[in-house]
């Protein structure tokens, strides 16, 4: 998969911008605040029509302006496809090909991104919604039936909610098996995906730290339900032995909605026992997982945008890494306040651009 | 303009209050009706006979003009009874023309959000109409959502231990599509309830 062309409209401080990306490399450089992570964030947005930072749809539109457009031609299996994202207020509509598509789930698998910022990085020392949050969105990424078990959880969750509010028993019990049922469905979808991952760690971890140390990515359920029971009667009596409790807080304490996951060095919690390095090793070699995970999923690679990568990792890890994707021709975008360490890596067919103000300014290959 | 017309300001309230209705459509319908005297009337006159006519069926409670309503008082199969949530559902089923039993129309779905509980629908009335002893089976098409889901499964629990067969509308794949353009979701759905050719 990759994106031929970016066009963008009144998107946060960009105004205007019309950018085509090379098919391999592209870097794009500039102080801080003028616009860089926000282009990414368009790029992300044309694959999944919702931003990979914490952003509520106004935040996206200009500060003068009522409405903003990210349009994007992206090429996937062949097939050439427009996307466009118009935003207004508080509404997001999305049409491929001029055809209104009502579902997220439509434009699945038209262009799949895999984005590494320094903000993933923090996740490692994060509270778990920070990790559940990426797990369930990295998920989604690959396997577009999840949003369905997702939001029926999260809808049976607040209905139980809602009832506990009231302090009423009646169909509470009704509530918890339909608690107990979506939970093991969402739970299962996270612990085959995990599964996969680990898998594909190890050896992507070496690749990028370039150390034998053994590392592994272990999901941690709250209400651990072995395969050799019958889980959903599992989950059931750990819900229903905590109704007293829940009645009493008003409000659901345990279940899926409070999973985790572990990250393990040597062994031991990466939090505590990896170094600032490792840390970071380790998060990029789970993006590197994700990238390999949907090549498996899709049949095509995605598009991988490194956000202020030279921040996060040192030259020599920074070569190996592109190298990677460049073997692998993986389209990559990457930020950065300086382009010096880049120079090196930039080839006949990389394109640069300075990032200045809102306003990209396209500056060749950046070969001498 | 409008403060002195105080009756058309009320009407454009009135309009706002309509699903999908804004400001601006309300004062632009408003000024069409005023425009024409003759649909303005027969306007007026169609609201008023609803109000005064159209009642719920104390049998089913479908939205009808006499009471029980033709399908209950009709030559219907009274030996099933199908479970929707509105009258809405109701006319769709019978668009459909695959139904040729009786119905029970509950007035919503389960959904403490919306403060709804099982004594807030026409449950009681479905009890009593199958303690009767008339009825075979119950279908239940409740939508497929998390509330219909859940009253679906209130629904089984209570009427099971009545001795009545009970079976919910299948879903999957809507008829005329492409597998290839489904979401799979619903493939997910319909893998799960295949069935035997
Ligand atoms: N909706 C918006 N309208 C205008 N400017 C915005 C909007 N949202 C963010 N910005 C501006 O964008 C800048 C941050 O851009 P960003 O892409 O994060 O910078 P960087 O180049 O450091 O990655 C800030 O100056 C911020 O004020
Ligand atoms: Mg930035
Ligand atoms: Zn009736």
């Amino acid at each position: 998969m990759f994106v031929k062309q970016v066009w963008l409209e009144q998107y946060r401080n960009i105004q205007t911008a019309c950018i085509q990306p090379a098919r391999h490399l592209t870097v794009l450089y500039g102080s801080n605040g003028q616009g860089k992570t926000n282009f990414l964030e368009s790029v992300y947005l044309l694959g999944n029509a919702r931003p990979f930072r914490s952003a509520k749809v106004p935040d996206l539109i200009c500060h003068d302006s009522k409405a903003a457009a990210v349009r994007g031609s992206v090429l996937s299996a062949g097939i050439e496809s427009d996307i466009l994202l118009r935003l207004e207020q508080n509404t997001r509509r999305v049409t491929v090909d001029g055809k209104a598509i009502q579902r997220a789930a439509d434009l699945h698998g038209k262009l799949a991104v895999v984005i590494f910022s320094p903000d993933d990085t923090a996740m490692v020392k994060l509270g778990p919604e920070t990790r559940r949050r990426y797990l369930d969105r990295s998920l989604y990424a690959s396997d577009a039936g999840f949003l369905q078990d997702y939001h029926s959880y999260y809808r049976i969750l607040k209905q139980r909610n809602a009832l506990l509010k009231t302090n009423q028993q009646e169909g509470l019990d009704l509530w918890t098996e339909q608690l107990a049922e979506a939970g093991i469905r969402l739970m299962d979808h996270r612990q085959r995906y995990t599964d996969r991952l680990n898998h594909l760690l190890q050896q992507k971890y070496q690749q990028i730290a370039g150390e034998q140390e053994k590392v592994a990515l272990i999901y941690q359920p709250d209400v651990p339900c072995p395969s050799e029971e019958n889980r959903v009667e599992t989950l059931q009596t750990v819900l229903n032995n905590q109704r007293e409790q829940d009645l009493r807080y008003k409000t659901t304490g345990r279940g899926p909605h409070r999973d985790d996951l572990t990250f393990l060095i040597g062994g031991r919690p990466l939090k505590g026992f990896g170094s600032q390095g490792q840390q970071r090793s380790f998060v990029l070699a789970l993006k590197m997982a994700e990238l390999d995970h949907l090549h498996e999923t899709f049949g095509e690679m995605p598009v991988l945008l490194l956000d202020d990568i030279a921040s996060e990792l040192d030259l020599e890890r920074m070569k190996n890494l592109l190298s990677y994707v460049r073997q692998r021709e993986v389209q990559t975008l990457i930020t950065t306040t300086d382009v010096t360490p880049f120079l090196p890596v930039l080839q006949q067919d990389s394109k640069l651009f300075r990032v200045e103000e809102g306003r990209l300014t396209y500056e060749g290959n950046g070969t001498p | 303009m409008l403060q002195h017309a105080p009756t058309l300001t009320r009407l454009v309230g009135e309009l706002k209050k309509l699903p999908g209705i804004g400001e601006r459509t309300a004062l632009r319908l408003a000024f069409h009706l005023l425009k024409s005297p003759q649909n303005l009337g027969s306007l007026a006159e169609a609201l008023v006979q609803v109000q005064e006519r159209v009642c719920a069926c104390s049998v089913c409670f479908a939205l009808t003009e006499q009471d029980p309503c033709p399908i209950c008082t009709g030559s219907r199969d009274s030996s099933v009874i199908c479970v929707v949530e509105t009258s809405q559902d109701m006319l769709a089923l019978e668009r459909s023309n695959a139904y040729h039993g009786s119905y029970h129309v509950l007035q919503g779905a389960i959904s403490p959000l919306h403060g709804v509980n099982p004594d807030d629908l026409r449950i009681k009335e479905l009890l009593t109409r199958i303690e009767q002893g008339t009825v075979e089976e119950v279908v239940i098409a409740t939508n497929f959502t998390v509330e219909g889901e859940t009253t679906a499964l209130y629904l089984a629990r209570q009427l099971k231990p009545l001795g009545v067969r009970v079976t919910r509308l299948a879903h999957g794949i809507p008829l005329g599509s492409d597998i290839e353009f489904v979401d799979p979701a619903t493939v997910q759905w319909a893998m799960k309830g295949r069935s035997e050719l």
